[in-house]
């Protein structure tokens, strides 16, 4: 997905450049890309000091928009008048929504041969030959200009878990999520918006026994209203200092070397990953639980269409598998869910499916080789080989290859070739 | 890994032997061994690790497109033969013992040395000769016992070459071939451990039990001397011939032509040598009831014509004096019936009587021929007696509860 951006700080800040740089040659123009104050926006002070990064990214609420949609009902006659809403975000010169960005810095231009003091330049009479320098044209492709917060989140998670025995913790939690929100909050709750929860979520779900009855009913034991807490969105009300993080790209800019950015940058991007993926179980762990656990949980029905589907739609969230209706219609409990869910990577190479196959490597006398045997190969078995390499080494003859010798000349002239 | 060299107390030269292959007698020449009385010290030499390292290069492993198929084969390279831990992932070897039904007690590795004949490897613990000396001494003594007891009254060359036919290498080549055993071009350690390795350009090793070398063995072939059966018996090798008549001049590093009569007889010899260490360890590790069905079944199995082996030279003579021996009546021709007396292609059938009794039969063209042919057949009917197809062999006793033995028919020995 591309990203896009409201352009409009920018734009008011490059006009006010052109505008005060009006005596400036056209001959060489530089562009800075060092951030000054002059393009900080004057609202950072009127920013609040409170801002989470899902505040910054709500461009859908965007009241241009509605203004725009206003006016066009009006025009085909959708409502009788259209008046002007009194907003005043709209009437504030600056807009107060913060954009998690790093503009082009202001336009700077060389000083005019007039105003050279050195008599021994001679200006250039063409462009032909100037050395560019710096340049907007691919601002927007740089990933340094743009803060982590503007990537995509996606709703599945974006890496799969190919673990069998993490798979199934992830649908036991997801069960027992699925169930708790309805015993507790109804079968209308299934089809909310549910958080991925860290790691202190997830040991709680799957701390929850499940125990199924002959009859085919479910029951929870353990803190089911802590697991239904853990799927809704963290309180606002926690204060935190929170910088800007354009602030933090800006100052990053100013103050260090392009390598040193990168380094961070790098440590960063590992540790946001971490940080997304600390809610996935070592696989030791999860093998630990499984056998804990039985098999007994299994027999758990999700015959019912919404649970069905909420557990579906939770289970792609936490593993990233989305399971397709196709298959998902023939689900009847959670032992089938799994059988669909739970499935090795397919093999990229036949020797692969084979071993994972197990009947032809098992047997004696039979030998699956992981790649092509080739003629030297074969010349190999049979004690050929070392005498091949003997006798060409003997002639200085290439062992493989042709080494730069072209094809038999004689097969061009019996072909009647040019 | 470090190989260690042990020249066993049976492959020791005899003190005042003449080595008859050179270069390597003392490693190889079994035909030495009998005199040995002595043990002989266990010396033991490491074989120099720096040849070993000095490996060449194959410039086909570097590259990183096509990785060795298996990780051993460049560490087993720089031995002569595969390291004994390839065989366990051979799958021709694997291939191999299922199709010889061998007993589990036989180990893929122990069948893998069985395969690296001494020319490919002179070291004697990779290689096969110590299985194939047991080889051949069992498989020689189960024939031999056979035939002893069931055609008692063979004349010696007829079991010479009876023998042979059995147990000699055209025989065991010919049953290593029916066996699927396949041959590696060159031997080497990077080869697959299910291969026959020799070395097309060595000498053949024959396995040699019995007899020694003649003193007078460089000019037997030169004046084509005579070799009566005595001494034969004395001086040969359990099928009659004579022990290493000549070393063959191996000349290492050149590539011998293929189909020349001296690497023909390398290759059978080193295929006869296979069978016998595979009868070899069989025997080693399933013992002796299991060696015997196992002979029994690839070897003792073969058909062979025994008739066909008989050549009279004056059958009729010969013929008078068994029964002059024998205390029979004279024997007599007389003739059974004729056809076509005056044409072109007659028949007359002679019979030969010894008194009342019928010795034999026989038609030709004219009277004489067939008087021949009656004479011969009187003598191989004399020489081809069988007690029976079910005579218990000697070896029979050898099971527990075996019945009582019943003393085997012994002839006194042909006509001289």
């Amino acid at each position: 997905m591309r990203r896009s951006v409201n352009l409009r700080q920018p734009l008011r800040l490059l006009s006010d450049c052109s505008c005060s740089s009006r005596t400036a040659s056209p001959t060489t123009r530089c562009i800075s890309t060092s951030s000054n104050t002059a393009t900080r926006p004057r609202a950072a002070e009127q920013r609040p000091a409170v801002r989470s990064s899902g505040q910054c990214r709500t461009y859908a609420h965007n009241p241009h928009k509605l203004e725009k949609k206003k006016r066009w009902e009006a025009r085909n006659g959708l409502v009788d008048e259209y008046i002007p809403e009194t907003d005043p975000a709209l009437d504030l010169p600056e807009l107060s929504i913060p954009i998690n960005i790093k503009p082009p810095g202001r336009v700077r231009l060389a000083p005019s041969p007039e105003n050279i003091d050195d008599s021994t330049y001679i200006p250039a009479a063409s462009g032909e030959g100037l050395e560019e320098v710096g340049s907007v044209a691919d601002w927007w492709e740089n990933d340094k200009h743009w803060a982590p917060s503007m990537n995509y989140v996606g709703f599945s998670r974006r890496e799969k878990i190919t673990d069998a025995a993490v798979l199934e913790a992830m649908t036991r939690r997801a069960v027992v999520e699925t169930l708790a929100v309805k015993h507790i909050e109804g079968d209308r709750a299934l089809t909310g918006t549910w958080m991925t929860g860290g790691r202190e979520a997830m040991l709680k779900a799957l701390a929850v026994d499940v125990q199924v009855s002959e009859d085919g009913a479910v029951s929870l034991t353990g803190d089911l209203q802590a697991v239904v807490e853990g799927l809704k969105p963290a309180p606002q009300a926690e204060v935190q200092e929170i910088e800007p993080e354009v602030e933090q790209l800006e100052r990053q800019e100013g103050l260090e070397t392009a390598q040193e950015t990168a380094v961070q940058e790098e440590d960063a991007a590992v540790v946001s990953d971490q940080e997304a993926y600390s809610d996935v179980l070592p696989s030791e762990d999860a093998h630990q639980l499984r056998k804990s656990w039985g098999n007994s949980w299994k027999s758990v029905s999700i015959e019912d269409p919404t649970l069905k589907f909420a557990l579906n739609k939770r289970i792609q969230q936490l593993t990233g598998h989305i399971i397709n209706d196709a298959k998902l219609i023939t689900v009847r409990n959670v032992a089938s869910y799994l059988s669909v869910l739970v499935k090795p990577p397919p093999p990229k190479k036949l020797v692969e499916l084979l071993e994972r196959k197990g009947d032809l490597p098992s047997l004696p006398n039979v030998k699956v080789y992981p790649r092509r045997v080739t003629p030297v190969d074969k010349e190999r078995m049979v004690g050929r080989w070392k005498v091949i390499v003997n006798e060409l080494q003997k002639r200085d003859l290439p062992v493989t290859g042709t080494a730069g010798y072209s094809k038999t000349p004689e097969k061009k002239w019996a072909q009647a070739k040019p | 890994m470090k190989r260690i060299r042990v020249p066993s107390q049976l492959l020791a030269a005899r003190p005042r032997a003449t080595p008859a292959c050179p270069h390597r007698a003392q490693q190889l020449c079994l035909s030495q061994r009998r005199s040995q009385s002595t043990s002989s010290e266990a010396a033991f030499e490491e074989v120099e690790e720096t040849d070993l390292d000095a490996a060449p290069i194959d410039p086909a492993e570097l590259s990183p497109r096509y990785p060795p198929l298996d990780p051993l084969s460049k560490q087993s390279a720089r031995y002569p033969s595969p390291l004994p831990s390839r065989s366990l992932s051979s799958a021709k070897l694997a291939a191999l013992h299922a199709r010889l039904y061998l007993s589990e007690r036989v180990p893929l590795q122990t069948l893998g040395r069985a395969l690296v004949d001494s020319t490919a490897d002179h070291n004697p613990q990779f290689n096969n000769t110590n299985l194939a000396f047991l080889g051949h001494t069992l498989i020689n003594y189960h024939v031999s016992e056979y035939l002893m007891v069931r055609y008692p009254r063979l004349p010696m060359t007829i079991m010479y070459s009876a023998i042979a036919a059995y147990a000699g290498p055209a025989a065991l080549h010919q049953v290593a071939r029916s066996w699927g055993i396949e041959a590696a071009a060159v031997p080497g350690g990077e080869v697959d451990p299910g291969l026959l390795q020799f070395n097309a350009s060595e000498a053949p090793v024959v396995p040699t039990t019995f007899g020694s070398r003649r003193s007078e063995a460089d000019y037997l072939e030169k004046y084509k001397w005579r070799r009566g059966i005595n001494s034969r018996v004395i001086f040969d090798n359990d099928f009659g011939e004579v022990v290493n008549t000549k070393a063959r001049e191996s000349n290492n590093g050149t590539l011998q032509p293929y189909g020349t009569p001296e690497t023909r007889e390398t290759a059978e010899t080193a295929y006869a040598n296979a069978v016998r260490a595979i009868i070899g360890s069989v025997y080693a590790h399933c013992g002796r009831e299991a060696v015997k069905s196992f002979i029994q079944a690839h070897i003792l199995s073969r058909t062979l014509d025994l008739s066909s082996l008989f050549a009279f030279r004056t059958p009729t003579i010969e013929l008078a004096k068994l029964c002059a021996r024998e205390e029979f009546e004279k024997p007599v021709a007389r003739l059974l019936s004729e056809t076509g007396r005056k044409s072109r292609t007659p028949v007359f059938v002679v019979g030969i009587y010894s008194g009342k009794d019928k010795l034999g039969e026989g038609a030709g063209p004219s009277l004489d021929a067939a008087r021949t042919k009656a004479a011969m057949n009187s003598l191989k009917a004399w020489y081809l007696y069988s007690p029976g197809e079910d005579v218990r062999v000697p070896s029979d006793m050898l099971v527990e509860d075996a019945p009582a033995w019943e003393p085997a028919h012994i002839d006194i020995g042909e006509v001289v």
